[in-house]
């Protein structure tokens, strides 16, 4: 199943990735703070721990919420100013 | 979360960028023309050969960021620099990068005469429509109508002119060998715009003369806007008067 | 060797070539237009590339592209030409970078005139940009030593990594005058710090000059200084002419000093005991060669092609304890033997 990593402290919460994965499966790490608190998500995220919203540089950073529905199109990564996301597949 | 150890690598930062956070404000364009421009050298396999050189602006250390030999220009004087690298060195692949007031305000004179040597270089050139790195103030590309620190009433056709057009202007000198616009603000113009990049540098590994890849980009903080309000707005207001393809083509008879 | 007879222009061109630069970048300007269009003539001969420019701006920009690619460069021009190369000539200095720049000087300021003068001392020697900085600055007086000096000026230029400047005149750059050119080999310099492509084996090499850190800058900018300290003093040179026996010398350099030359002549043979010290680098200012003469010589009469320039570094290298008297013409108008001999003999009578 295609997955994609995405390096949180380097991440700077441009939003472009979320704005344009064909799938939403991404999620800026605010929006996914609230949406786990209020509907619990499809997988459990255990490897991901989010130690707050904030990254190390103090911006909020993308997160990849819906794993299943990665579809491993790379859109997100070459919409990523800074290169901070690998894809698998 | 997926095992991603037994998994194929689908994309991943091209070696010839450095794993570096850079200073570019969030959503600025210039790291993603940063990295089709690595992606280009790398895959024609012309990065031990490449001598970039880096203008004044926002990309000013542009050497941080490509593991490849910089020179850095005075304001402008980058395609100045290019021509001597490659008279002096024609074996090496010699790029410019350069913004708007780089390219096309204090650099006019040696733009036009670079592309008009036909000199074998690539020339890749940040339109942004307005100075990013001294705050926002005014550029030859600024629109009719756009609000920037030294045009704060809009920019005005009656006192100070209209936006240059570099791509057109270059594109009646004879002898460039390819002259294309291209945009950096959706994924399908990103794929685009690597297509240009890449084939301004495959021209020059083939030796054929000047090679220049306008890209209209994105400047949030200038421009007052989150970086998605700034994609649209270059989509609705850039596009219009900056249009997209090639002006000039050697290979496709135009 | 065979002596030739040859323009100082095409001379200093030659000079460059045999001292195995094989690029110019160029604009023309009179009166050195001669440089450029041997240059176009002999380069293609000798593999090399003729460009020329469309401006002074972007010559020394290309000047700066070639040097940092590790490659003996050279550009010549004329003081406003000049004037627009002070931009470059800061950011040679500032990024290290060796480089060969010819000055055929002539009347000033701005657009000025076309004649000879020797008003730009303080652009060359004070740097002429930005910055703290210096140019290494030559001084010849004829055609042999113009070609003499070349060589020299580039191999400073590539110890020190620093731009070289030969400072001439349109008289000199004009003259017809036989000479050797020498047949050494130019020697070889390290530039593993240039941009020749990093070929997957070693890191990438950045020609730069910014420092934006500011303790790096001023660390930069102090081993800059040692190194002109160095300069200053290994390297300079100057002519002593008939200083021996002297009561009074007149120190002049290029064109004037070889007119002085001929009013020493005469100046000897009515009995007066006068003698010349010629600066050949101007940067290095010869201040040691100045020092010999504290309490010799009971006056220096400095004579230049301008209202008054080297004579300051004339009284700083003598601690101002002796009395420096000045002649000078400018605007293109060059003195007379006779009438640099009138004005020392009238100095002589006010002195007694």
């Amino acid at each position: 199943m295609p997955t994609v990593r995405i390096k949180k402290d380097t991440c700077k919460g441009c939003e472009l990735c979320v704005n344009f994965c064909p799938k939403k499966v991404l999620m800026m790490s605010d929006e996914y703070t609230a949406s786990i608190n209020h509907n619990p998500p499809d997988e459990t995220l255990d490897d991901l721990k989010l130690e707050g919203e904030i990254n190390a540089k103090g911006y909020k950073y993308a997160v990849l919420a819906k794993e299943s529905g990665c579809i491993g199109c790379a859109t997100c990564a070459r919409v990523c100013p800074e290169v901070a996301i690998t894809v698998y597949k | 979360m997926e095992n991603i150890e037994n998994m194929k690598v689908v994309f991943q930062k091209t070696e010839s960028l450095y794993e570096r956070s850079t200073h570019y404000c969030p959503g600025c364009t210039h790291g993603i023309a940063h990295r089709l421009v690595a992606e280009a050298i790398d895959e024609l396999g012309v990065a031990g050969r490449a001598v970039g050189i880096a203008p004044v602006g926002c990309s000013v250390l542009m050497y941080n960021y490509l593991n490849v030999d910089f020179q850095e220009a005075p304001h402008g004087r980058a395609p100045a620099l290019a021509t001597g690298v490659k008279r002096v060195r024609p074996d090496t692949i010699v790029f410019t990068y350069q913004g708007d007031g780089d390219l096309a305000s204090i650099g006019t004179a040696e733009i036009i005469h670079a592309a008009n040597r036909g000199e074998k270089i690539t020339v890749i050139f940040i339109n942004n429509a307005i100075y990013g790195m001294t705050g926002g103030q005014m550029a030859p590309t600024t629109l009719i109508g756009q609000k920037t620190s030294t045009t704060p009433y809009g920019r005005d056709a009656e006192l100070i002119g209209y936006p240059i057009r570099m791509a057109e202007l270059l594109s009646t000198l004879k002898a460039p060998s390819y002259i294309v616009r291209e945009s950096l603000h959706k994924p399908a113009n990103i794929i685009k715009a690597k297509k240009a990049i890449k084939k301004a540098f495959e021209n020059q590994v083939k030796g054929m003369p000047f090679s220049f890849v306008e890209l209209l980009s994105t400047c949030p903080t200038n421009w007052g806007m989150t970086p998605i309000q700034a994609l649209d707005w270059l989509e609705k207001n850039m596009i219009p008067y900056f249009p997209l393809g090639e002006f000039k083509n050697i290979d496709g008879g135009n | 060797m065979q002596k030739v007879l040859m323009k100082g222009c095409e001379a200093i061109g030659e000079a460059a070539i045999k001292s195995g630069c094989k690029y110019f970048f160029g604009y023309p300007i009179t009166p050195q237009n001669e440089i450029p269009e041997y240059m176009s003539r002999r380069l293609p001969q000798v593999g090399g590339v003729y460009l020329q420019s469309e401006s002074e701006v972007a010559a020394i920009n290309m000047i700066f592209g070639g040097a940092g690619a590790g490659i003996r460069v050279m550009t010549s021009s004329s003081s406003p030409g000049i004037s627009l190369y002070s931009e470059g000539l800061s950011y040679l200095a500032g990024a290290g970078l060796p480089c060969l720049i010819i000055n055929v000087m002539r009347g000033g300021p701005g657009l000025g005139g076309i004649q000879p003068s020797q008003s730009d001392y303080f652009q060359a020697t004070k740097g002429g940009g930005h910055g703290d900085y210096r140019l290494i600055v030559f001084a010849p007086s004829t055609v042999q030593e113009a070609v003499d000096l070349v060589s020299k000026a580039f191999d400073l230029a590539d110890k020190y990594r620093n731009p070289a400047m030969i400072l001439a005149d349109g008289i000199i750059g004009q003259m017809m005058e036989p000479v050797i050119f020498p047949e050494t080999k130019p020697k070889e310099y390290d530039k593993s710090w240039a941009t020749t492509g990093r070929q997957g084996k070693r890191p990438q090499n950045i020609v730069k000059s910014l420092l934006l850190n500011p303790e790096e800058l001023e660390k930069w900018n102090w081993e800059l200084k040692r190194k002109y300290d160095t300069i200053r003093e290994t390297e300079q040179m100057a002519e002593e002419y008939m200083l021996d026996d002297a009561d009074y010398m007149i120190a002049a350099y290029g064109t004037t000093a070889r007119i002085c030359r001929t009013s020493i002549q005469q100046l000897r043979d009515e009995g007066y005991k006068v003698g010349m010290l010629r600066p050949i680098t101007l940067f290095p200012f010869p201040d040691k060669f100045f020092a010999r003469y504290m309490g010799k010589i009971k006056f220096i009469f400095d004579v230049e092609m301008s209202t008054g320039q080297m004579i300051e570094d004339v009284k700083l290298s003598t601690l101002c304890r002796i009395p420096v008297h000045f002649h000078g013409r400018t605007g293109g108008m060059v003195p007379s033997p006779e009438e640099i001999a009138e004005k020392f003999k009238e100095l002589v009578a006010k002195e007694k």
